[in-house]
């Protein structure tokens, strides 16, 4: 084994190992540390994408001497090497982006314990970035279920309390119904391995047995993740749990544990099930219509709230919606598109929900748009960022959002020619929906303040910083689509 | 400190605070308008107008609560009975799988005994073939009770209405304590040392017999809160305060983490670890397998004793 293939199982391993030192260590210490893990582990797994690239294929680590079948196995190729990075560096991005509050919003008690659920958050979407088995994503589903809540509860006020508790219920709903359809697999083909996995469906479904189960298994594993991942009938926990906690929080939640579980269900399609399979097991046609109604409806709440964090968490519904529209083609252009849709997502959501609490405080504190008249003037920074971040969602040429949607548009033509004008005409369509109440917001924070206000609120350069550094990153991927385009679709042969 | 109030709040009247949360989402609808507010010129029209209103809101609103429930049944009956219906197109228990051909379960039975050196094969199976799930499954202990305790922990020595609450729970805590219960007392003097031995007798002999670390720990966490409740947080105080759970469970995971990172980078790099299986049946045997299960079962000690005087009084 060359040395860097042993760099997935560090990036797993090493989080798992410091978040029981961070839980006793002093908070200032155990601070400096949430920043210090994501930043490297984003370059050790640029590091590990360089190699990918240069050498192809994909490699499997088994933990354990005994080989894959027995043990627990990780899987690396391009695409989970990029994805990492991608990953950590929104996360260190936002952790910085939301530093100042961060601090000032959970009680000094609980920031050493917030720090241990950043680890473990850490540790375990690495897990299920790299796994190659079944049953360990789904032991890291339960601890990223965990953290993400107490991630919302750190900061208590009585609304998280209860945002909290909404996003438990749903949230272990969606566990369990991925378990149920878990163990339903295992029973019928006698393996967690996703390899082994996609060799048992696919000899159950060329002899024809057991399609029913294998159905009902498949669609157990889909609603779990899609109610865990918010798609549009099981969103009903987004908008408080988003709009309520920390920015930092809100920035990780939506930008990274969604996508995660997203991405969990991309290599559980692509991998077990098999993209030529799809059709057998009916999931596609449902996928479509929930995708284009979570994309519908989710701009439609968005245009119909009136308060700013709610707003931006309701098109997170919509942007979850682009995601499984993708998937939902069901071929390797449209995995893609989806691949590439959850990173620019990921950028634009977190810099919005960090800039967006910022204009809000900018604001005395009102969440409401007539009070965020000229916001935009009094914190430079954050407006300028916001704007960025919500021309990207709504997709204007040079951002990130402009690309994907191409890659969405051309990735529609795949299906069939029915399915294709409704895919094409319901993006152009939500396109509108989204500038409709984005750059409504955009003007708002331009326009003529209606009376004075107070709050100066001081924000680090480095804050600062990791705003333009998101904002800088959203241009880059637009610039730069076509060539992480490549990177990934070359990623995606190797997924299979 | 507006935060720690209302944190304080929510402990102190129960559930209270998430029922008016939930009443402020759902309930009460916001200060309607009276009909008359609008110009209605027909009396006919006005009156139509406001028997709809009050129907809406009056048995309406009942209605689509009666039928969300109806609804609500229906659905949970369909999906039970579609899950029997899958149950039976199952591969009975005991059978093989319906494309068997590699025999991963032959293997672990008849295999893994060689490779692991436990007799438990079960234990094997958990913490050295699947041994990284296992890592995962005592994080998600260790992860839950970190919850638990950012939001049930009073912390004594911080401000005056922090300690003042941590002194009311306390007075309220002793209120339900049985102060000399002599039944409880005797039965404890009785049951605590056997109940202990026995959760180590299962810990240690995790690998030869039935049992193991979850298994043992829950036992040994029972005793605990038994002695607990017979005698009083006084007691207990003397050898279980939050430092010592401290030590224990980020040492016993520490250790854990270290020797299970060991393995696995070994292991996958094809480097011999060192570590023997040992004679088969005896207690030192088994490699890792002996001081892993005695690190679960610590973990999941204190996770469950913990947990039980975090919901009683917000502290050990």
């Amino acid at each position: 084994m060359i040395w860097w293939q042993n760099i997935p199982f560090f990036l797993v391993w090493t989080p798992l190992l410091f978040a029981s030192i961070t839980a006793v260590l002093r908070a200032k210490v155990s601070r400096f540390l949430i920043l210090l893990f994501p930043a490297v582990s984003a370059l050790l797994s640029a590091i590990l994408t360089w190699y990918c690239l240069r050498n192809g294929g994909s490699f499997a680590f088994s933990m354990g001497a005994f080989g894959a079948p027995y043990g627990n196995e990780l899987r690396a190729g391009a695409l989970e090497a990029a994805l990492a990075t991608a990953f950590s560096v929104i996360m260190l991005l936002s952790l910085l982006g939301g530093w100042n509050r961060m601090n000032v919003q959970i009680p000094r008690q609980r920031l050493g314990l917030y720090c241990v659920m950043v680890m473990l958050l850490l540790s375990g979407m690495m897990a299920e970035v790299f796994t190659n088995d079944m049953f360990t994503a789904y032991v890291f589903i339960e601890i990223m279920t965990i953290a993400a809540c107490s991630l919302i509860v750190a900061r208590t006020r009585g609304r998280t309390l209860f945002a909290a508790t909404k996003y438990m219920i749903f949230n272990q709903l969606g566990s369990g119904l991925f378990l149920l359809g878990l163990s339903i697999l295992y029973c019928l083909t006698g393996n967690l391995l996703m390899g082994d996995l996609h060799e048992k469906v696919a000899a159950l479904i060329a002899e024809g047995a057991h399609l029913d189960s294998l159905t009902l298994a498949v669609a157990l594993i889909t609603i779990g993740l899609a109610v865990k991942s918010a798609l549009y009938p099981f969103h009903s926990w987004l908008p408080d749990a988003y709009a309520s906690c920390t920015p930092a929080s809100s920035a990780m939640l939506s930008s990274l544990i969604s996508k995660t579980y997203i991405f969990l269900y991309i290599k559980f399609i692509v991998r077990v099930i098999g993209l030529e399979n799809l059709d057998v097991i009916h999931v596609r046609p449902i996928l479509l219509a929930c995708a284009i109604a979570s994309i519908l409806m989710g701009s439609i709440d968005a245009i119909l709230e009136k308060k700013l964090r709610r707003m931006i968490a309701y098109s997170s519904v919509a942007q979850i919606g682009y995601v499984y529209l993708g998937i939902a083609v069901g071929t390797e252009l449209g995995i893609a598109a989806a691949v590439f849709h959850i990173i620019a997502h990921a950028l634009a959501k977190s810099l919005l929900f960090l800039t967006g609490d910022r204009l809000i405080g900018a604001s005395d504190g009102d969440a409401h748009f007539h009070e965020l008249c000229g916001a935009g003037f009094r914190a430079p920074v954050c407006g300028a960022a916001f704007t960025v971040g919500a021309l990207s969602i709504v997709g204007v040429p040079l951002f990130a959002g402009f690309a994907s949607k191409l890659y969405l548009s051309q990735a529609c033509l795949d299906m069939s020619p029915r399915w294709s004008v409704i895919g094409l005409v319901v993006l152009a369509f939500s396109t509108a929906l989204n500038a409709a109440y984005f750059l409504i917001t955009i003007v708002t924070l331009y326009r003529t303040p209606m009376h004075a206000y107070q709050t100066r609120m001081h924000h680090h350069w480095y804050s600062n910083a990791a705003l333009a550094a998101l904002a800088v990153l959203l241009v880059l991927m637009g610039l730069l689509g076509p060539g992480i385009f490549s990177i990934i679709e070359s990623g995606i042969k190797y997924l299979g | 400190m507006k935060m720690n109030d209302d944190r304080i709040r929510w402990l102190a009247d129960g559930s209270e605070s998430l029922d008016s949360e939930m009443l402020r989402e759902y309930g009460q609808p916001e200060a309607e308008e009276a009909p008359d507010a609008f110009e209605m010129p027909h009396p006919r029209e006005r009156r139509y107008y406001h028997l709809l209103h009050t129907w809406t809101h009056r048995r309406g609103e009942r209605l689509m609560n009666r039928m969300y429930s109806v609804a609500v049944v229906l659905i949970c009956v369909a999906i039970c009975a579609l899950l029997i219906a899958t149950t039976a197109d199952m591969p009975r228990f005991g059978d093989a799988a319906p494309l068997e051909d590699d025999n991963l379960s032959e293997f672990y039975v008849e295999e893994g005994y060689r490779h692991t050196g436990a007799a438990n094969i079960v234990t094997g199976i958990i913490l050295d073939f699947r041994g990284f799930d296992t890592l995962g499954e005592s994080h998600v202990l260790f992860i839950a009770l970190c919850t638990v305790l950012m939001l049930l922990y009073l912390p004594k020595k911080s401000d005056p209405k922090t300690m003042r609450e941590w002194l009311e729970s306390e007075a309220d805590d002793r209120r339900f304590e049985p102060h000399a219960d002599l039944i409880l007392q005797q039965g404890a003097v009785l049951l605590v040392p056997l109940v202990l031995v026995f959760g180590v007798y299962i810990l240690l002999n995790g690998h030869l017999s039935p049992g193991g670390g979850f298994s043992g720990g829950t036992v040994l966490g029972a005793g605990l809160i038994l002695y607990l409740l017979a005698y009083g947080f006084r007691k207990t105080e003397r050898f279980f305060n939050f430092r010592t759970y401290r030590r224990l469970t980020t040492s016993a995971l520490l250790f854990y983490a270290l020797s299970k990172g060991y393995i696995f980078f070994t292991g996958a790099n094809g480097i011999s670890n060192g570590v023997g299986t040992g004679r088969f049946g005896a207690i030192l045997s088994g490699g890792l397998l002996l001081p892993l299960s005695v690190a679960v079962g610590l973990v999941v000690a204190c996770t469950m004793y913990v947990l039980y005087t975090l919901f009683r009084k917000g502290d050990l």
